[in-house]
Order: C-alpha cells, then structure tokens, then sequence
C-alpha cells in the first residue's frame, strides 16, 4: 500500500466531517416531542469532561459502548488499539497492549492491571492480561473501557505498572429485553450471542451466552524450513475457539455476578521449540469468576464499597515435538497451570470533612491453587510439578484535597506486602490546576511494581531430560517512576485537546534471555530502560453522531546502554472518525505504527492499517445489520516474536471481512 | 482489489456529503435530559398552586453545554407561568425556585444544596453522575435512552405531587 491513497480519503474524510460540523449545530426544539418519544429516542452523548475524569490524577481514555459498536470491536486489544499511544502486538496466540509505546512481547500484559467491574482479571499464576479472544467477557456486555494509563500502583497495587483497564459491565436496564446477534465472516469466522436483561422492583439482572470460532490463516516460515519440520509450512493451524456466559443479579446494595469463558487456540507459531504444522499445537484458557458487590451509603458523604471474588483459571499448552533434540519427534508435551485465588477488598470513601475526599481501603488475596505441571504425553512422564501458593495483604489510603477553587492535591500511597517476596511501598503525588472551567494542567508523579510471577520464579521443565527452560527464585520486581504533565482544554468550538509529556524509569526490568552458559530460557531482572515522550489528541463529537479523534504519541524508551528497547516504536498515530451517512453510520479507524527492533537485531517495518465499519439503522423490527473490513488496504505487516519464538517477525492478518446482524427484541 | 476498494470508500464518502442533509433525527443528550426536565416540571404540581408571575428554574452545573440546553427553554409556559431559567452558583439562595437541576458540581455541593432544599417545595432534578440522595428525580442515560428515577418519599416530604403518568414512565419509583 502506498501513502497516497489513504492521505486522499483522509483528506476527503475530514472535508466531509468538517462540512456536517457546521451544517447541523441548530437545536430543535424538542419539548414539542411527548414524553414517551424522548425516553425511546437515541441520544448521542454530549461533547463533556466530566469532572470525575478532569479532576482524576492521569489522562483518562474513555472508551464507550457506542463506540464499540460503530466500530464494530471484537476484542478488547481491537477496541484499546485506538487509545492513544497504545501499541498492540499478536503472536498468534495472545494479543499484548502495550500503553506509551512501550511493550514486552510474550510477557502476558503483566504490565496492566485489567479489572471488571473492579475486580482484578489478571491470573494469580502468570498475572497476565487477557486482551484478544482470551479476555473472558463478549464486547456486547461493556457499558465503558475507562484506560487509565501510567502507574496505578498506589491505588491498585501489583500489575498497575504502565497502565489499569477497567471494564465496566452494562446493566440489565440497559437492555430491557432480549438481544441476539450472527456473525459470519471470512476465514471460518462465525459467532452467535444472546443476552437478556431487565430492570425492576430494586432489582436488575442479565445473562448472557455466546460462542465464536474462525479458521484463521495457513502460514509459512522460512526460519523454520527444514525437511523434518514440516518445511516450514503452519497450515490450517489458526483456528480458534470461545465460548462465554455472563449474569448478574443485582438487588438494592448488593450485585452477585459470574463469568466464564473457555478459549481453544491452535498455535502455527511452534514456540518453545515445538515442530512446525502439527495439528496437536494448541493453547487454552479458561477464566471463571464469581463475584460479589456491596456499596452502601453509610451517611451523607461516607460510602462504604466491599468487593468479594473467587476466580479459577486453567491454561493448556499442547508443544507437539521438540526440534532441538530430534526433528519430528512425535511426542506431545503438554503443560498445564490451574490457579485458583480469593480476593476480598473493603473501601471506604469519606466526604464529610470539606476540601477532602478520603479513600481507605484493604485488600487481600489468597491463592488457593497455583499449579503449574508438565507431562509427556506420549510416555506419561511428568517434567514439571510446581506449586507456589503465596497470599497478598495491601492497605492504601489517597486523599483529594481541594486546596483552592485552582488547585486540587492528590496524595496517595498503597502498601503491598507479598508473602516470600517481601513489600512494596508506592506512592502518588498529582497536582491538579484547574486554569479555567475548560482548562485543566496536572502535573503527576507516581510509582509502581511488578512482583515476579510463580511462572517466571519457579518455572523449569528440569524432569524432562531435554530441559529448555529454569526458573529463577532470586528475581526481584519491577519498579517504575513516571514523572508527567497533562493539560486538557476544551475549546469554545468544542474541541477537545489533550497534551502530555511523561518520562519514566523502569529497573530490574524482568526479561526472558537465553542463558549463555546453559542456552537455557530463564527470567532475570536485566534492564533499566528510561524512556521519554510526548502525546496529543484532538477530539470532537458534533449533534449528528459525526466523531473525530486524532492522535499522535512520539517517544524514546533506552536501556542503559543507551539502545533503542525493542518492540517499542517512536511514533504512533492513530484517527478514528464516525460517520453518518444519511441513516447509516461508517466508522473508520487508521493506526500508524512506527518501525519496532526485533530482539533478533532486525526490524518490523512501519505500517498503516485501515479499518471500517457499515452500520445499518435499526429497523422497525429491532435489527440492526454491519459490516466490517479489517485492514481494508490489505496491508502486509508483520509484528516482532517473543523469546520463545524463532521467528522473529510474526506475518498478521491481511483483509478480513465480516457480517453482523443484530435483533433487539 | 485495492483500487475497487478505494472506488467504494469514494462512494461511501459522496453518500456522506449527500446525505447530510437528510440526517436522521439523532438527539443530542443534553437536548433530550433539557426537554425530559421540562416536561417533568409539567407533570408536578405545587402545594400553591402557580399564582406566581414567573415559573423559575434554578440551573446549577459546572457543564456549559447543559446550562445551554436548560436555558433555551426559557420563556415557554408552565402551569400558564412563563418559565424563568435562571444559572445559579452552589452558593446562592434557591429558594425562590420552583425547579432546581443539579449537575456537575462536587459531591459536597450537591449534598449541601440538597440539604438546603430539604423539606421546601422544590423539585430537585439531579443528573445521575453522582449519587444524590434526597433528590426527587434522577435523569440518568442508559445505554443510549434518557431515563429517570422518581423518589417518592422525597417528593412527599416536599409536599409536591407528581402525575400517575410521569410515575409510569419512571424507570424505578422507589416508594
């Protein structure tokens, strides 16, 4: 693809966006309509900052349900993708995220901390982030994605390192009824869900089941071509399968929800050694959560919020063949990690004393399985058997102190005490100036950590004899320190600009090597990186449905030796427009991603990608029809392998159509 | 394959600029809450009656673009009042309103003038970002539908009488 089509149909797109700006800012009076018509009228959200977002010490992202739908969105990394500054990666196995340009191949999303509805998703064994098919709830069921990047730690503890997801569930009001929807498309795409929820007596309730699966794509490696390596070739091997199921029940303070989602991916990839174009390579990931809410308003200006879960992951790993002892091996190793956790939390938010708003809060979690095992599948001998239960206390407190109608201090700090790895203390200090009523400059410092996960501390596969892998028991957590400053303005006109710059300093950066000694794979804290940027969007919704945004994050991230980290590009650019076209709506989103070093010393070229999105109005009977491109240009581009990849450029997925219809009922 | 897919894009685009003219009736969020509180005040009734010259109703947000959509409803009639819409400060004396919306303000305002209002004969509109209790009726966007939540106690206590219609249209009336 060349540079000078999409420019064109930017250039067009912005024309026509700027033409519907003007043509429709009259407000019609709307008292003539009855009652009943506003209540079943859409609305279009207004162009707002909210406070809670202006006075919040970071630079909120807001995605909301609407969004997800224009665009059509069908996984979480789809929809953080347009965040900006994000940096998204997919192994074909996993999608990463990668917040302020900065990402760690295979390494889980362990560095974002990803909550629904509050409760913490990342598992207790790997701590990692399900962001593409693994991410345990349908896009169907989200009210918003609020992304809070920069360090979470001091209200969030472990994981909120460069960033914090949190998915917030729709209610069952919301939905007043029954929704279905289809979903074919190509490459064996194919998806139904169904969902039903309803409001009344102090009470809302929703439930919801679906089940995806898709062929996906034949590959060909030439890293990896040998004879007894199937050449090279990974066909028919992309497939994946999901299934979920959601419902709460909420009745007066209380909300008791469940989740569950089973996710079957075949790997083309062949990591860890594995052989090339054998149908056995499979992952699986199973979350499952029970979840209870309690939120009471003890008196005016003081709420207490408890929050209970119990959540249950199982992951598979099926490694057919190991191509360094005997190219086509046939035997199957599979690995198998079963986590089981408790985690209760109680917050209290005191509003009583003027000029502050306290928050105190306790968590704890207790692992009750951490289990992770290797077993030869052809021979039935085990290589692995590792068990690390471990439990997490933490107590935090932040106050919002209003120091003048201008100013806003926010002081906050949590400590993490993590059973055989020792404390961590973690700070947040933010500054908020409000300038004008449209106007706001923060000015933020924050630290956070990462504790080393079971996987990375005690992993080896030491029993089977052609051992690749040992863990490290001596590794330490990551530390972060960010120092940044946000200004937001809203002009008259109802633009919204955002500005940042941020620097921050990471050591004892967890990475995968190859140990030169052994060539065995093993988790050391190796790196300091320290990286610089500087971020800006402007964004403006007009009465019409129209919806502009357009990002640009530059930045630098070194390690000590002063190289460029790999996987992290300087430049990102990102515009997502929507459109109304008569009574349909399009939507369109291009992600610039700047050229990103391999660890192979190579690199990934830089690449736009397009995608879009047709939807038709509702019909009379409730449905609703759309239509996908994604990467309309067909754009060949490749995204950087991880450690236990040989390849170290993963080809992605070129155009891809799909058909959605929809009925509400 | 490209170039087709760059002529229907074109298309797509031409029908856009076409098409704006015909656009459909979308409402805008603060229009909708604006006319929904309009008709609300419609639908109470004061313990006095409207002897009054003016029907006054108190603005107080921090969201320009409310403070707008509210406004633009001044000078239409109420209980045969022409409707005062008045922007006021958390600061200031409302109880010359017979309406009063609540926006966007801290928490700690809200609660204040809430508190102040207690018991008067005003009905007190609050948008549903922030709880507030002791407010009459909730507005609040689900999904993309205005609705509102009517607390009856309060409306009682306040000596106000809301019409069995707009208590049908209530998405929950807590008794």
């Amino acid at each position: 693809m060349t540079g000078y089509p999409v420019f064109v149909v930017k250039a067009w797109c912005l024309g026509g966006v700027a033409l519907f700006g003007v043509a429709l800012t009259a407000h019609a009076d709307l008292t003539t309509l009855s009652l009943e018509d506003l209540l079943s009228s859409e609305v279009i959200s207004a162009s707002r900052f909210p406070q809670q977002a202006r006075e919040a010490p970071s630079a909120v992202s807001v995605i909301t349900a609407r969004e997800i739908r224009e665009h059509g969105w069908r996984t979480l990394a789809e929809a953080l993708a347009n965040v900006r500054g994000t940096v998204t990666a997919n192994d074909r196995g996993y999608s990463y995220i990668g917040p302020r340009g900065f990402l760690r191949p295979g390494d889980y999303n362990t560095n974002l901390l990803l909550l629904v509805d509050g409760v913490r998703i990342n598992d207790n064994i790997y701590h990692g982030a399900p962001m593409g098919g693994e991410f345990p709830l349908d896009m169907e069921l989200i009210e918003r994605i609020e992304f809070v990047p920069g360090p979470g730690a001091s209200v969030y503890g472990n994981n909120a390192f460069l960033g914090v997801v949190n998915v917030v569930t729709r209610s069952g009001s919301s939905y007043a009824g029954t929704e279905a929807n289809v979903g074919v498309g190509t490459h064996g795409m194919r998806r139904v869900h169904a969902s039903m929820g309803n409001a009344g007596k102090g009470q809302d309730w929703l439930v919801s089941v679906s089940h995806a699966s898709s062929k996906g794509h034949d590959f060909y490696y030439p890293e990896l071509d040998q004879p007894g390596n199937n050449n090279g070739r990974a066909d028919d091997l992309d497939g994946e399968q999901v299934s979920r199921a959601y419902a709460h029940l909420r009745r007066g303070d209380l909300q008791v929800s469940g989740l569950w989602a089973d996710r079957v991916k075949a790997n083309p990839t062949a990591p860890f050694d594995s052989l090339v174009g054998d149908a056995r390579s499979e992952l699986q990931d199973r979350h499952a959560h029970v979840m209870a809410h309690y939120d009471h308003d003890l008196t005016t200006g003081l709420k207490l919020s408890v929050l209970a879960d119990y959540g249950d992951y199982h992951f598979r790993n099926d490694s057919p063949g190991d191509r360094t002892v005997v190219l086509g091996d046939p035997n199957l190793y599979r690995d198998n990690a079963y986590g089981r956790w408790l985690n209760l939390q109680a917050r209290a938010t005191d509003a009583r004393m003027p000029g502050h708003k306290w928050v105190y809060g306790v968590e704890w979690q207790k692992d009750l399985k951490n289990l992770q095992q290797g077993v030869d599948m052809t021979s039935g001998a085990p290589y692995a058997d590792i068990s690390a239960r471990r439990q997490t206390t933490a107590v935090y407190s932040q106050d919002e102190w209003r120091l003048s109608p201008v100013w806003l201090l926010n002081l906050g700090a949590r400590y993490d005490y993590h059973e055989g790895l020792g404390g961590a203390l973690n700070p947040r200090l933010g500054l908020i100036q409000q300038i004008s009523p449209r106007t706001t400059v923060k000015y933020l410092y924050g630290s956070a950590y990462r504790a080393p996960t079971a996987y990375e501390l005690a992993y080896d596969d030491a029993a089977s004899g052609t051992q690749s892998m040992k863990g490290n028991p001596d590794l330490k957590a990551e530390r972060i320190r960010t120092y940044e400053m946000t200004l937001e303005h809203e002009s008259a006109t109802h633009w919204l600009y955002t500005g940042t710059l941020f620097h921050y300093r990471i050591r004892d950066l967890i990475n995968q090597i190859q140990d030169p000694l052994d060539s065995m794979l093993v988790y050391v804290n190796q790196n300091r990186v320290s990286a610089s940027g500087l971020g800006m969007q402007a964004e403006r919704r007009w009465q019409d449905g129209t919806h502009l945004r357009v990002s640009l994050n530059r930045q630098q991230a070194e390690d000590e030796l002063g190289q460029r980290v790999t996987h992290s590009p300087d430049v990102l650019a990102k515009l997502l427009a929507t459109i109304p076209l008569g009574t349909w709506r399009a939507g369109m989103e291009a992600h610039y991603t700047g050229a990103r070093q391999t660890t192979g010393g190579n690199s990934a070229a830089g690449f736009w990608l397009v995608h879009a999105n047709l939807m038709a109005p509702r019909s009379k009977g409730g449905g609703e029809f759309s239509l996908r491109v994604t990467n309309l240009f067909n754009q060949h581009y490749d995204d950087p392998g991880g450690a236990q990849h040989e390849q170290t450029l993963l080809p992605q997925d070129g155009r891809a159509l799909e058909v959605r219809y929809a009925w509400m009922f | 394959m490209r170039s087709s897919f760059l002529a229907l894009l074109r298309c797509l685009l031409c029908a856009a600029c076409c098409g704006a003219t015909g656009a459909q009736a979308l409402f805008e969020e603060n229009e909708v809450k604006a006319a929904v509180v309009y008709h609300l005040s419609l639908f109470t009734e004061w313990p006095n009656g409207g002897q009054r010259e003016n029907f006054r109703m108190c603005v107080i947000t921090e969201q320009d673009a409310m403070a707008d959509a509210l406004s633009r409803l001044g000078g239409k009639s109420v209980r045969g009042a022409r409707l005062e819409v008045l922007r006021k400060r958390p600061v200031h004396d409302l109880a010359g309103c017979q309406v009063v919306y609540l926006g966007e303000m801290s928490e700690a305002a809200r609660n204040r003038i809430v508190g102040q209002l207690a018991g008067r004969p005003v009905l007190v509109v609050a948008d549903a970002g922030l709880e507030t209790p002791g407010a009459m009726v909730r507005i609040d966007l689900a999904g993309e539908r205005v609705l509102f939540d009517i607390d009856l106690q309060a409306v009682h206590r306040s000596n106000l009488r809301l019409d069995p219609k707009a208590l049908r249209l209530a998405r929950s009336v807590q008794q």
